[in-house]
């Protein structure tokens, strides 16, 4: 009961069901979103499933099965999302639109925490719904705790956009900067192959950071491959307060140095 | 005449502009260059476990990619991009009052510098892959390659144009042209040709793009078609071009007639 207290006072739920209500609202009133969304997971998973289809018969070294590699696919492919999700977003700071979001009674970071999120999880819901779908018939139970470690994970990513965007105080309009991190991130996070594909110097470096939480993890899960333990509980806890603490440190600094005028 | 004037004015502009921005222009250059080192991870990585990719080997697949990276920038250095924006902003006034052909002005008006400058990328790309890998290119074959990538770009753009002019009619047709980019976008980096007949039939009738101005060119330049065939593909891409120009030039007409030119 204290817990859900300080949450209300702290975290301001009710701005997050009244950002939520929103973007479905939203989402009823162009539902074609929907249809796109699930084009783009159909097309793009073809070459995938040919391509990963070719490479898991193809080689006796190949540390998946067929099945897992391509619904290891499914999944990541199926919940993709990327900082390009919010680029409107990324102008507000040289824009000046920013100051609509400073005047309100709620940090920057737990705002932006909110718009974020919510605004990646309602139009992916069609896709959610799939990949769970899809789990339940090829694994079994797992896909539904994947799929909940993907909406924790989804935290984590979100977390580290308002990370980046935050760095647009120091950065300005700097869009390339913002990519080349989304392409770093997209990397790390597992969503473009397993982190243990990749060649191992890569791996050594990735295993240190946040990221592998946002996909590989949660696909491990929804494979069956990863249990659930306490030490990971604890490692997304971790990662979630040290990425919210490192937001609101960016966002004290950002916001001295701020002028409050741009066009 | 005038038209190749007022393409050379649109084409200084664009550099005038990267030019007084150039934090932007220096850190496009660098996502550019990430973007191209993770097309290299994630190919190499899938290499690591095959030799070859149903008869492509790692050095002709990272043609292939790169290669399609110029056909497509080429496209997204045009005005076209943004004709969705123009008819629903009612922007496309501005154009319309101009005494020259409007098609024309579509593509020259707000042309990018850095997309052309992406292609050139890619083409760099592709020089630096094959004297690595040592493929088999000739100076025919890169002739042949150079001119079907260059005809092939309106079998690419063409409909796409068309979907677009789709907003005379019905507005926002953002979600439509995102679902057919997203056959074109899927089989950018992977060959059409590796994922079996029934596949490449259904692709290449929902886009030709796919086949003619992705695989194609690429098929020319490391010889795997003889001269023959490739002088053979690029009379039909020609034809095939004059075929889309037509209709493209009577649906835009007819489309233009339900403008209301105010959004």
């Amino acid at each position: 009961m204290l817990m859900v207290m300080w949450m209300q006072k702290s975290l301001k739920i009710n701005y997050f069901l009244k950002q939520l209500n929103r973007d479905w609202e939203n989402l009823k009133a162009y539902p074609t979103r929907l249809v796109t969304s699930a084009g783009w997971f159909f097309f793009g998973f073809i070459p995938l499933f040919f391509v990963w289809y070719f490479v898991a018969t193809n080689t006796g070294a190949f540390p998946y099965s067929l099945k897992e590699i391509l619904l290891y696919f499914a999944f990541t492919w199926g919940l993709f999302y990327s900082i390009n999700y919010m680029r409107g977003h990324f102008n507000s700071i040289t824009n000046g639109d920013i100051v609509t979001k400073v005047i309100r009674p709620i940090s920057l970071t737990t705002n932006y925490l909110y718009i974020f999120y919510s605004g990646i999880l309602v139009p992916k819901i069609s896709n959610l719904l799939i990949v769970i779908i899809i789990g339940l018939v090829f694994l079994g139970p797992s896909s539904l705790l994947g799929s909940l470690f993907f909406i924790i994970g989804l935290i984590i990513g979100c977390l580290v956009y308002v990370a980046v965007l935050f760095l647009m105080f120091w950065f300005g309009r700097n869009w390339g900067f913002k990519y080349v991190l989304d392409m770093l991130i997209s990397i790390s996070a597992g969503q473009l192959f397993p982190l243990d594909l990749l060649p191992g110097i890569i791996q050594t470096v990735i295993v240190f950071l946040p990221f592998k939480l946002m996909f590989y993890y949660p696909a491990k899960i929804f494979l069956g491959q990863m249990l659930i333990s306490w030490t990971l509980i604890l490692e997304y806890v971790v990662w979630v307060i040290v990425l919210y603490f490192v937001c609101r440190v960016l966002e004290y600094f950002g916001l001295r140095r701020y002028e409050q005028l741009g066009g | 005449m005038q038209n190749w004037n007022i393409f050379k004015r649109a084409l200084t502009q664009s550099f005038m502009n990267a030019w007084e921005y150039r934090t932007d222009f220096y850190s496009s250059i660098i996502v550019q260059l990430a973007y191209m080192a993770t097309i290299f991870v994630t190919v190499y990585t899938i290499f690591q476990f095959v030799p070859f990719l149903n008869g492509w080997s790692i050095g002709e697949i990272l043609i292939f990619a790169f290669l399609t990276d110029v056909s497509s920038s080429l496209f997204f250095s045009s005005g076209y991009k943004n004709l969705i924006e123009y008819v629903t902003s009612g922007e496309l006034n501005l154009l319309l009052i101009k005494p020259v052909n409007t098609i024309f002005l579509l593509g020259a008006y707000s042309i990018g510098i850095i997309d052309l400058l992406f292609s050139i990328f890619g083409i760099v790309a592709v020089f630096i892959v094959a004297i690595y890998y040592s493929l088999n290119i000739t100076a025919l074959s890169a002739i042949l390659a150079t001119i079907q990538v260059i005809i092939s770009i309106p079998i690419f753009a063409i409909p796409l144009i068309m979907i677009m002019c789709l907003a005379f009619y019905w507005g926002d047709v953002n979600n439509l042209y995102g679902l057919y980019q997203s056959i074109n976008f899927s089989f950018k980096d992977y060959p059409v040709t590796i994922m079996g007949k029934f596949v490449i039939t259904i692709f290449a009738f929902l886009s030709p793009a796919v086949l003619v101005s992705w695989v194609i060119p690429t098929m020319i330049l490391l010889n795997k078609l003889s001269w023959q065939w490739s002088l053979f593909f690029i009379g039909s891409t020609i034809l095939l071009d004059i075929i889309l120009f037509i209709l493209l030039k009577r649906f835009f007409y007819r489309a233009l007639r339900r403008y209301e030119g105010f959004g």
